[in-house]
């Protein structure tokens, strides 16, 4: 070929790239619009729509922000770890480019960079933007190759929907071969006190900063048999623990091959965790220590606090652990993961429950409480839920110490089930209702002051909805 | 009464929510005023003289898997073989059953011995193959099964082995003979976890009844209130497209 017509095929080639840029960005952007003016909000319609007409526009548009990306990833706490980030870097004068509503595959994230795109598909944005974004475990698998982000934080690995993501292992694994196919350029944040994630560190040539919480006066030794991975990532032998925070999270050794948790460069120390409301905390990054209140339920938030801190401090963003402090202390809740809401005088908190270790330790905030409680179980069995429900079954409700339970979802027999022989209050359990309109006001109704909402994904999804037609919630957005 | 159930590896083949299992055959026999003795089967119980009934072993992610096999191959194999051959009333579930079969090839080629309660071999055909996921649905001779399958192995069951059922909806032991499970005597093995005995009291009941019958043949079984049960398997069978 002479050059000539080199050039002129690379003209027309990019000429054609351009034009289905244009073409994607219009359509897609015509779909917010729309979606808009119907009143519905963080979907993945647009970015699925600008998806299929251009494979790799989202990749384009992320290699475009000037500060470039951080990425959230892992089993549980990745929407609440990157909207503290978002909110600290936010808070600090930068802007940033985030997908708040927790639509997390490449689509969302698409629909969530699409509003800060110009009308040619170019985005526009400060010359100092930023980009936070959560994405699905597997769905890593899909960014990491074609792009270089600027950190790289990893919360955890708990076993979650199995007829989805496969085994523990297997995501570990995708994982490890990833970090070890990059150039080392990116930052990985991850917490150490995961046997997992240290082990998938191992496998990583560039920066790494470790991050974990201590909290040795509140629990257990050893994570009690049914937790997740009690065997070493490196060579199969019975990890032993001095502490365990939660599930399979703490300090670890492996006696078979010294394997052992790496030395945490940034430490949240748990001072008291007052039920599902709040906790104290102590942070020390290097030699700069600060005090949190942070007002987020449980154990698990402390870790998403750290995370987000850990991450916001080490990014070179400029970011003083005093303005983490200050934000982490003003923070409210995420979108169904502790939201609030009032109604008929009383209150209802919406708890997002995914997987046995998350639920178990919304159980374990709930046992906590001085007085029994009103608990509403939501169970679905939508492809994004887990169609599989049998992880139920290894979710402690036998720890509740209820007043009234009500239970509803596509899945209410199987739930109901599951309290009948978990034992409690077995004569209250014939309050199920398919129907979730129904199921509410039967549990408001029975609720004394404050009703707790234990939901699926799609289940949070539509109950969510439901309030906004009630005119109890806002839609949400961001 | 006092039953004593053996639970096998809970530490490490417990992964599709297998405890589901053995809660409901504590809780069932409870109702019926039958005390049941749980005992942890692995490399640190003392086996020594143990007494079981009924023996219970789940599902496990292939590491936890090879582990338990390689405990088989020892003090713990030896306790489980020796039960079997006395009648002691068995249900392996899922990684616990491909354990029960004459050998298991991994995902990656590896081949594991299993302890050979049942003629029959199970092989992965790798990590990019097909998985079989989803409800399922068995006919038993009488009545069904329901529950929720996911597994990479494929089962292939011997001469002298009996399916457990014949599949309905869903995969089974494999993709080409529409059979579920094994039966040999009073073992069972299926890979329905999901949580199959809750969802499956007439199953559960069975497996207790057989249990009591070693103590006093001719025990029957008192009756319980399973509306909730019957519901659940019910809607269980409705989204698999099932009626009755
Ligand atoms: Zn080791």
């Amino acid at each position: 070929m002479s050059q000539v017509n080199v050039i002129i095929f690379d003209f027309w080639g990019r000429g054609i790239e351009k034009m289905r840029e244009f073409v994607a960005c219009l359509i897609a952007r015509l779909a917010v619009w729309v979606l808009h003016l119907c009143g519905r909000r963080g979907t993945a319609f647009p970015g699925r729509i600008a998806e299929m007409l251009h494979s790799n526009y989202l990749i384009d548009l992320l290699n475009q922000i000037p500060l470039g990306v951080l990425l959230v990833s892992g089993t549980n706490g990745k929407t609440t770890t990157s909207h503290l980030l978002a909110e600290i870097i936010g808070r600090s004068g930068i802007e940033v480019i985030h997908n708040a509503s927790g639509s997390n595959l490449t689509r969302g994230i698409l629909s969530s960079v699409l509003p800060h795109c110009d009308w040619r598909g170019k985005l526009v944005v400060d010359s100092g933007a930023i980009g936070v974004f959560e994405i699905d475990e597997a769905a890593l698998g899909q960014l990491l190759p074609a792009m270089t982000p600027r950190a790289l934080i990893l919360t955890n690995l708990f076993r979650d929907q199995l007829d989805r993501y496969g085994e523990l292992d297997s995501i570990a694994r995708l994982w490890r071969s990833l970090l070890m196919q990059t150039e080392g350029a990116t930052r990985l944040i991850f917490n150490a006190d995961d046997p997992s994630l240290a082990f998938v560190a191992t496998g990583y040539s560039g920066e790494k900063i470790p991050f974990g919480v201590t909290s040795h006066n509140l629990n257990a030794a050893e994570p009690d048999q049914w937790s997740d991975s009690s065997l070493c990532p490196r060579c199969s032998n019975p990890l032993q623990y001095s502490y365990c925070s939660y599930s399979h999270l703490g300090d670890f050794v492996c006696r078979g091959c010294g394997f052992a948790h790496p030395e945490s460069s940034c430490i949240g120390a748990v001072k008291e965790i007052q039920g599902l409301t709040s906790s104290r905390f102590s942070m020390t990054f290097g030699p700069e220590s600060i005090e949190v209140n942070l007002p987020l339920p449980g154990l698990f938030n402390i870790y998403n606090g750290v995370a987000a801190s850990c991450a916001a401090y080490v990014s070179g963003l400029g970011i003083q652990p005093q303005r983490i402090m200050d934000v982490l202390s003003k923070t409210s809740s995420v979108f169904g993961r502790g939201e609030a809401f009032h109604i008929d005088g009383k209150v209802m908190t919406l708890l997002l429950i995914k997987n046995p270790t998350g639920a178990n330790e919304v159980i374990r905030g709930l046992a906590g409480l001085e007085t029994p409680t009103d608990v509403m179980v939501l169970l679905n069995d939508g492809v994004a839920d887990g169609q599989d429900v049998s992880w139920v079954w290894d979710v402690e409700f036998s720890m509740l110490n209820l007043r009234s339970i009500t239970v509803s979802g596509s899945r209410c027999a199987d739930m109901a089930l599951r309290l009948k022989y978990a034992e409690c209050n077995a004569d209250d359990l014939s309050y199920v209702h398919k129907d979730v309109r129904n199921a509410l006001e039967n549990a408001l109704c029975r609720a004394r002051e404050h009703l707790y909402v234990l939901a699926t994904y799609t289940a949070m999804l539509e109950f969510r909805q439901e309030l906004v037609s009630m005119g109890i919630a806002r839609e949400y957005r961001k | 009464m006092q039953l004593s159930v053996g639970h096998l590896f809970p530490d490490l083949m417990n992964i599709y929510a297998d405890r589901g299992n053995v809660e409901c055959l504590i809780r069932r026999s409870e109702w019926r005023g039958i005390q049941v003795a749980i005992h942890q089967i692995n490399n640190e119980a003392d086996l020594d003289g143990l007494h079981v009934d009924l023996l219970i072993v789940g599902g496990g992610q292939d590491r936890q898997q090879l582990e338990a096999s390689n405990a088989l191959q020892g003090a713990v194999g030896n306790f489980v073989r020796h039960a079997c051959e006395n009648g002691v009333v068995m249900l392996a579930v899922c990684g616990g059953f491909q354990l029960m079969g004459m050998r298991y090839v991994d995902a990656d080629g590896l081949e594991i011995s299993g302890l050979g309660i049942f003629d029959m071999e199970t092989i992965h055909p790798g990590r990019q193959s097909r998985r079989a996921v989803g409800n399922i649905v068995v006919e038993l001779e009488k009545g069904k099964l329901v529950g929720y399958e996911n597994h990479g192995g494929q089962t292939y069951l011997g001469a002298s082995v009996d399916p457990l059922g014949k599949v309905l909806v869903g995969s089974g032991n494999n993709f080409v003979d529409n059979t579920e499970g094994a039966k040999l005597e009073v073992a069972y093995g299926t890979y329905l976890h999901g949580s199959l005995l809750p969802k499956n009291p007439h199953f559960a009941d069975h497996l207790i009844n057989l249990a009591c019958q070693r103590y006093e043949p001719g025990f029957e079984l008192s009756e319980l209130d399973d509306e909730l049960e019957w519901c659940a398997h019910h809607e269980a069978l409705k989204i698999s497209g099932c009626t009755d």
